[in-house]
């Protein structure tokens, strides 16, 4: 059991999930006494689901701000991982040699190219791709099916093991004298004087700043500090098969094969609202396009299926917001919590402990949705 | 094959599923039967229809007894799926399933879930040892393919040890011993209920009759502390220490191992059911009612699978949900369902006894070392569980992330228990606090292929 | 080792196991026919750990086999076939290879 012998933190954060964990982690590597509120076990729990991609290939295409952030973080990726290592956490698995996108028919083929392009464009040369043929990823991937036309490979892309990245960041929080707390949603937050008053399902704290990270209880959280934060789920399904051996050097957007050798199978997004149960035909049909990119999985079998829910705001992008009415609130809601775990860490924990957002975020205020 | 629509679908072959079905059938019910082995019958009456043609004497009358019901059962006109595997129940109630190497899914008005009982995980030194197996297992051996083998040790406790133990000296083949860890505690805490086991002085006589033909036929040793098997590629001995602190080493090649039965949750708790932790049993059950109605309207459990009784009250218990189901079309039957609520109560008045007699002590529910084997799948040892609550893992579900117990193909059926335990001793929490894995669908696992093959038309 | 407990008939069926060969009766279940050759371990688990069948009832996944090929097969579910081959399953990991 968690023993709390003070009242009062430099920051408070309210969810225990991969951004919640991320900046609490950033906040206390800078010195910040940091308390961690995490709801009930049975909460929806984005995190858990994650899939594991630091994912940088068609980011933010049509939105360039995300597109910056996305690559900043992917580039902050090592310096974390190294980090976390040297706090003892688990091996987070950290892959960044690149990722790929699959496709099955030469329409995907120019979606893609086309998507990539227009962020290349943008990006200066700073991101970089490559349209593969056939021939070109049958090097890399030998087993590919004959469904497949090719695929986009982007350098910057990479996977991790997104359960050992949160006992990473959880026990580096920790080893910094951060406390987390479980069983403790927050229920009520005010101004109490100079400090922040936040009453919780074990018991009331103070502290001078909070920062708002509890996914989809954002919404309801938000308006407790005078912030907006519309959202809504995506389900998303993910299958997992037994282990194997080495089937694919490069993660892609369907498959991933961990350093344990499982395959993590799964790229459905679904607007079914707050439940997260497994369809047999939505699976059967990650199936089928698995089989379709590597048919030798045939006789691979699933051991598990799950699904979570995915964050996301109303054009799929993140909301980093300060309050104004108290201004040493911030309220954070985002998918994409692995990739951008880096740049959570280290860049929005300095602005959230100098308590003012930097100004590449500007753009992703709730306030776009306003205009 | 397309997706196909029953009134009710029941999971599970053996006596409880078979009884629901004759009951279901007989109500013009339309009904289908799917089960994972070859032969109706499940675990209990397996492979009964090919023995009856040889009839060997060794396996017992309680064994012969289920003969009428199978019998019963393939004449009553359910549709019958052997070889068949479930691997999710929606919140649509569709039953999805893999047979032959094809998906489909099959939807019912009700389900009625029969899918028995596993035998507890029972983790001493060396028991994934080659030559080690269950007592289920060498009875299953025993029923399938009429094999035994000479100079077996038996350990453990419960009636299906000392019946198996029993059909081996039967069936003529040499017992080197039986090593019973019923201790005096267990005892102790059974007695107060033997008054009420006397309602089923058949069942206790059963149990005499084996316990002493297995005297007059073997050695037979109690008071044991410790338990550990011998042996570097396969097993070569038992070695166990008794509680005056005497030491006895047996040579043995075939080691067997038991102590007890629990509910198999798999199904019903990746369907979403609520469960329950049963003090008295020392397992998980699902929360059903008196007819075995799940916390879902339309999910009915029957027999084991719901809280051990064994055979005769499984097949009560099936038609006891049958017939709750029947009502439930407009043809209530009071009556039957007064008479199969007073048989099943009378059959599981024993219950309270022999929950206690043979609930092994926590030496043996829990590893004695720190090398012995907790989760067999992924072979992780108790140093390795308690690696991982040291360092901070809360709940069975953390711990799977942290050193991989539970995530293997068994799905945590061969140490779910132990390491709830582990995690409960550890934290000074309930098991009912701590809970038990978030098990999810495939129940069992089926290959990409399988699932692959799954065609619609899909329901909005 | 295991033996029979009745008297033995049936039509022979040949199986390979690790390249041996060994008979059964037609209808065995494999596990059972593997076992009543002597064969008591099927595969290696993580760790190099030897196992063998435990539960006989298709709950342990104790053992596994690769049979005419395809891996991660229960032979306690399984029939025999005349000429079937079954490779004892060893691997680091559990699973072995996909085909391919």
């Amino acid at each position: 059991m968690t023993e709390i012998t003070k009242s009062n933190f430099d920051a408070i954060i309210a969810g225990g999930g991969l951004i919640g964990l991320s900046i609490g982690y950033g906040l206390s590597r800078r010195g910040l006494s940091v308390l961690l509120l995490d709801a009930e076990d049975t909460a929806f729990r984005a995190a858990r689901g994650n899939f594991g991609l630091v994912w940088v290939q068609g980011k933010g295409a049509y939105f360039p701000p995300y597109a910056d952030w996305t690559m900043r973080s992917s580039e902050l990726w090592p310096k974390l991982a190294e980090e976390l290592q040297e706090t003892g956490g688990p091996a987070l698995g950290l892959h960044q040699e690149g990722g790929l996108s699959i496709c099955l028919s030469e329409a995907e083929m120019q979606q893609r190219y086309e998507k990539l392009d227009h962020l290349r464009a943008h990006q200066n040369g700073r991101f970089q791709f490559e349209m593969l043929d056939r021939t070109a990823l049958k090097e890399i991937m030998p087993g590919i099916g004959p469904k497949v036309v090719g695929a986009a490979y982007c350098p910057h892309d990479g996977h991790v093991n997104p359960l050992y990245l949160m006992r990473a960041l959880q026990i580096g929080l920790t080893r910094n004298g951060g406390v987390c707390l479980t069983n403790a949603a927050v229920r009520r937050i005010e101004k109490k004087g100079n400090s922040i008053g936040v009453c919780t399902a074990k018991g009331d704290f103070e502290c001078q700043r909070i920062v708002l990270a509890a996914g989809l209880a954002n919404a309801e959280l938000a308006p407790m500090v005078g912030l907006q934060q519309s959202l809504k789920p995506q389900k998303g399904q993910i299958i997992v098969t037994e282990k194997l051996d080495q089937q694919m050097a490069l993660p892609s957007l369907l498959l991933r094969q961990t350093d344990e050798g499982g395959l993590m199978i799964g790229d459905s997004h679904e607007d079914t609202g707050f439940e997260t149960s497994v369809r047999p035909d939505i699976v059967s049909g990650i199936a089928d396009r698995a089989l379709a990119t590597l048919p030798a999985l045939a006789d691979v079998g699933v051991v598990r299926s799950w699904a979570a829910l995915r964050v996301m705001s109303k054009d799929g992008y993140p909301i980093y917001d300060q309050s104004e009415k108290m201004p040493s609130a911030f309220a954070i809601s985002c998918h994409s919590g692995v990739t951008l775990s880096a740049a959570h860490a280290f860049d929005l924990a300095g602005y959230i402990a100098e308590a003012s957002l930097g100004q590449e975020l500007d753009g992703f205020s709730q306030r776009r949705f306003n205009v | 094959m397309a997706n196909q629509h029953f009134q009710i679908v029941i999971i599970g072959a053996g006596p409880a599923g078979m009884a629901a079905a004759l009951t279901t059938t007989k109500a013009g019910l339309e009904t289908i039967v799917i089960d994972d082995q070859k032969d109706s019958g499940g675990q209990v009456y397996r492979n009964l229809q090919a023995n009856q043609e040889t009839s060997p004497a060794y396996l017992g009358q309680s064994y012969y007894d289920g003969a009428k019901l199978a019998q019963s059962f393939a004449d009553c006109g359910a549709v019958y799926r052997p070889d068949c595997t479930v691997w999710q129940i929606t919140d649509m109630h569709e039953v999805a399933l893999v047979s032959r190497g094809k998906a489909e899914l099959i939807t019912a008005d009700y389900i009625i879930i029969a899918t028995g009982a596993i035998e507890r995980p029972m983790p001493v030194k060396g028991w994934t040892l080659p030559g080690v197996m269950s007592v289920g297992g060498a009875q299953t051996l025993l029923k399938q393919a009429a094999l035994g083998a000479d100079n077996a040790v038996f350990v453990g406790s419960g009636p299906l040890l000392y019946l198996t133990a029993w059909q081996y000296i039967k069936a003529g083949l040499a017992v080197r011993a039986v090593i019973d860890i019923t201790g005096e505690k267990q005892w102790r805490s059974a007695i107060p209920f033997a008054p009420l086991a006397l309602l089923q002085p058949d069942m206790l006589a059963m149990g005499r009759k084996w316990i002493g033909d297995i005297r007059r036929n073997t050695e037979l040793i109690y008071s044991v502390s410790t338990i550990e098997i011998i042996g570097q590629s396969q097993a070569q001995g038992v070695s166990c220490t008794l509680s005056s602190g005497d030491k006895i080493d047996i040579d043995a090649n075939h080691i067997f191992l038991h102590q007890g039965v629990v509910p198999n949750v798999n199904l019903t708790m990746a369907t979403g059911l609520a469960h329950q932790w049963d003090h008295q049993a020392h397992c998980w059950r699902p929360v059903i009612d008196v007819t075995g109605k799940s916390s879902d309207e339309q999910i009915y459990i029957a027999g084991d699978g719901g809280g051990i009784g064994g055979a005769k009250a499984a097949a009560i218990a099936g038609r006891l949900a049958a017939s709750a189901i029947v009502a439930r079309y407009g043809k209530p039957r009071f009556l039957a369902q007064l008479y199969y609520k007073l048989r099943h109560l009378h059959y599981l008045s024993i219950r309270p006894f022999l929950d206690r007699l043979y609930l092994p002590s926590a030496d043996f529910r829990l590893a004695q070392t720190d090398e012995t084997i907790i989760c067999r799948c992924e072979a992780v040892s108790k140093a390795g569980v308690n690696a991982a609550l040291a360092s901070g893992a809360s709940g069975p579900n953390q711990l799977k992330a942290f050193c991989r117990a539970g995530m293997g193909r068994c799905q945590g059926r061969s140490c779910g228990l132990v390491v709830q335990e582990m995690i409960a001793s550890h934290t000074g929490q309930s098991m009912a606090e701590i809970g038990y894995y978030r098990l999810r669908p495939p129940v069992k696992p089926i290959t990409l292929a399988e699932l692959a093959s799954l065609e619609g038309p899909w329901p909005d | 080792m295991f033996k029979s407990t009745m008297p033995e008939n049936g039509r022979i069926v040949h199986l390979q196991f690790n390249g041996e060969s060994i008979t059964a009766f037609d209808g065995d279940n494999l596990a059972a026919a593997l076992l009543r050759a002597g064969k008591v371990q099927f595969r290696t688990a993580a760790k190099n750990d030897p196992r063998g069948p435990y539960c006989m009832m298709g709950v342990c996944f104790e053992c596994l086999v690769e049979i005419d090929g395809r891996p991660n097969q229960q032979a306690c579910q399984m029939t025999v076939h005349d000429g079937m081959i079954i490779q004892r399953q060893n691997a680091p990991d559990s699973a072995g290879k996909a085909s391919g």
